[in-house]
């Protein structure tokens, strides 16, 4: 934090002057990993890889929103599917149906869904914890019967044909494209999280969620930090919609299913609640997870039946789940923030 | 100046916290609210701060002025933003957070952020602890350093009224007369009127101008804190007798 800068200076800062170094470093090699790494994956046959890095950048994208709303908040939501719904489906029906040019499809849809975000906030920050989550499980299934009998979104067959974007003469088409696009746009959305995280607003958060009362003692409007928080993290939503439906040029009902709100609950839960870093990780861990799975059953080495294994995906993550809660409650995270202290101490303490 | 008049307090509807309660808080005081257990010390406090509807209560009668203002129909975050903060018993810091963002959350209203780099520096004063323990989340600081931190966070808010729960709850006797000091120390130096609730009353007659005295919920007895330390205090408040005897309010003795 820059303020504290100007303060006394301790032992533990100068060793995180030293650490700093170092974390530029690791830093550097993570963003050079991260830039030939599409290169190093279409040596083989095929573009799956890179396909599933692209929805690996989404889902991101999506649940640093979730980490915003639940983890920084507190307010648990159930619905956070819906609003990449609701944003997919406006950007499909602005960009398709009434010929919006891309860019600004995507500000629209993408301010729509904050939008309703607010809306949905409205009725559940009067409520508390497990009553939020059930609003917010409303929220979705109403938007889902809406997207689904309104005329302009396709019915069930949805909206095709949504354009993909492009940055100035660049169209971004390919997997590869899309790829580094993507890349840059979570990197944009990691930095909004965490500078939020360090901000008097995300501060406020973080307050509300720990104690609401004395938050309200020292002059925060708790209902209204609640509404920003539902803005910001549908915000985010939104945005992770808008590039998936342009990503597959496709919106369809069960594109944004219940399922995948409560994967998003579990990302956080074994990131760690809370933090950006956190959310991240989770992602990455059960993105790998599902996708190893995934192989695993689709290589045929082990035979098993196609509704078998879609089964022992849920089981296993729910698995992991339930491990992370008994032995690492504090998620991937904490297990990291560990590894980091006890690397910097060595060769003193555990 | 901060006036309760008269007020009448019920939890829920049915519950009655506080029947009759009047008292004055002038500026740059210390003023000592004074009870035993359940004698409405706390449901006055959350009257002033607005509190109380966050546990479902409300006052059905009587009134609470600032300068003149009525402030008892105001939310909480109203009534904290016209300088009155309320430091909850118990201790209240947020454990996720490290020391100085729990400092920090105390300015969350204000602009001047050159006087709150100051106000910060003036809290490290106050309580030389703190400074080392800056970045350390503020659940893992023992008790007493939390209610430093929590009286820290308080001043940020530059308040003009200060409302004290229990400071001295489940603290060492030594520490205890630290903490009240400091809180003499901040009234004289910032002009900040701070009115304390407490079981300790040797610790806060020390320190205080004035005192009020609550049983079952009505001020049974105001007065300077010198004559509050003679021996009606003791028999209102202590339940003793001059020769340490039980005896009841009821007794009019």
């Amino acid at each position: 934090m820059k303020r504290g800068s100007r303060r006394q200076a301790d032992y533990g800062r100068d060793v995180a002057l030293i650490g700093g170094l170092r974390g530029w470093t690791a830093l550097a090699v993570l963003l050079v990993a991260t830039v030939v790494l599409p290169q190093l994956l279409s040596v083989t046959d095929n573009m799956k890889w890179v396909t599933f890095l692209n929805f690996t950048l989404l889902t991101i994208i999506a649940v640093l929103g979730l980490q915003i709303i639940t983890g920084m908040a507190g307010q648990i939501s159930l619905g956070h599917s819906a609003f990449l719904m609701t944003g997919g489906y406006i950007m499909a029906i602005l960009a398709t149906k009434l010929g919006f040019p891309f860019w600004i499809a995507a500000f629209l849809a993408v301010l729509a869904t904050a939008s309703v975000g607010v809306l949905v906030a409205l009725p559940a920050i009067r409520l508390k914890g497990f009553y939020v989550a059930v609003v917010t499980l409303a929220f979705f299934t109403i938007s889902q019967h809406i997207f689904q009998n309104l005329s302009i979104a396709g019915g069930i067959w949805g909206l095709s044909n949504v354009p993909g974007p492009s940055v100035g003469p660049l169209k971004i088409i390919t997997d590869t494209s899309w790829y580094y696009f993507l890349l840059l746009l979570t990197a944009i959305c990691i930095i909004a999280s965490a500078s939020l995280a360090r901000s008097r607003i995300g501060r406020s958060f973080l307050a509300v969620r720990d104690n609401e009362v004395t938050a309200s003692g020292l002059g925060i409007n708790v209902p209204g930090a609640k509404l920003r928080a539902f803005f910001i993290g549908s915000l985010f939503a939104g945005i992770a919609g808008v590039f998936w439906t342009s990503y597959v040029t496709a919106v369809r009902i069960d594109q944004f299913s219940l399922w995948d709100s409560i994967w998003y609950l579990g990302m956080i839960i074994i990131g760690g609640l809370g933090s950006t870093a956190g959310a991240v990780l989770g992602v990455l861990f059960l993105q790998l997870v599902r996708q190893v799975l995934h192989e695993i059953t689709a290589s045929g080495v082990v035979p098993l039946s196609i509704n078998f294994s879609a089964a022992l995906t849920f089981a296993v993550y729910g698995l992991a789940i339930i491990l992370f809660i008994a032995f690492r409650p504090h998620g991937l995270m904490a297990v990291w923030q560990k590894l980091k202290t006890s690397y910097k101490r060595w060769p003193f303490g555990e | 100046m901060l006036t309760v008049n008269g007020i009448r307090a019920i939890y829920g509807g049915v519950v009655l916290g506080l029947s009759d309660v009047s008292l004055k808080l002038e500026e740059g005081k210390v003023v000592a609210l004074l009870g035993a257990n359940g004698s409405g010390k706390s449901t006055t406090l959350k009257s002033i701060s607005g509190m109380l509807r966050t546990e479902d209560g409300k006052l059905s009668e009587g009134s609470i002025e600032l300068d003149g203002k009525r402030i008892d129909r105001l939310a909480p975050e109203r009534i904290a933003r016209l300088g009155v903060c309320h430091v909850l018993q118990g201790i209240s810091v947020f454990p996720q957070l490290s020391t100085e963002e729990n400092l920090l959350m105390g300015a969350y209203l204000r602009q001047d952020r050159k006087n709150v780099d100051q106000d910060m520096d003036g809290v490290y004063r106050y309580f030389p602890n703190l400074p080392a323990l800056r970045r350390r989340k503020a659940g893992y600081l023992s008790g007493g350093e939390q209610q430093m931190l929590v009286i820290g966070r308080a001043l940020l808010t530059r308040p003009r009224f200060m409302l004290l729960d229990e400071p001295s709850l489940g603290l060492a006797p030594g520490i205890i007369g630290e903490i009240f000091s400091i809180l003499k120390t901040i009234c004289r130096e910032s002009n900040t009127s701070l009115l304390v609730a407490e079981q300790n009353t040797a610790a806060v007659l020390e320190i205080a101008d004035y005192g009020y005295v609550l049983q079952n919920g009505r001020t049974a007895y105001e007065g300077k804190s010198g004559q509050l330390e003679g021996d009606r205090v003791k028999k209102f408040y202590l339940g003793l007798g001059e020769s340490g005897t039980f005896i009841s309010y009821h007794d009019k003795a």
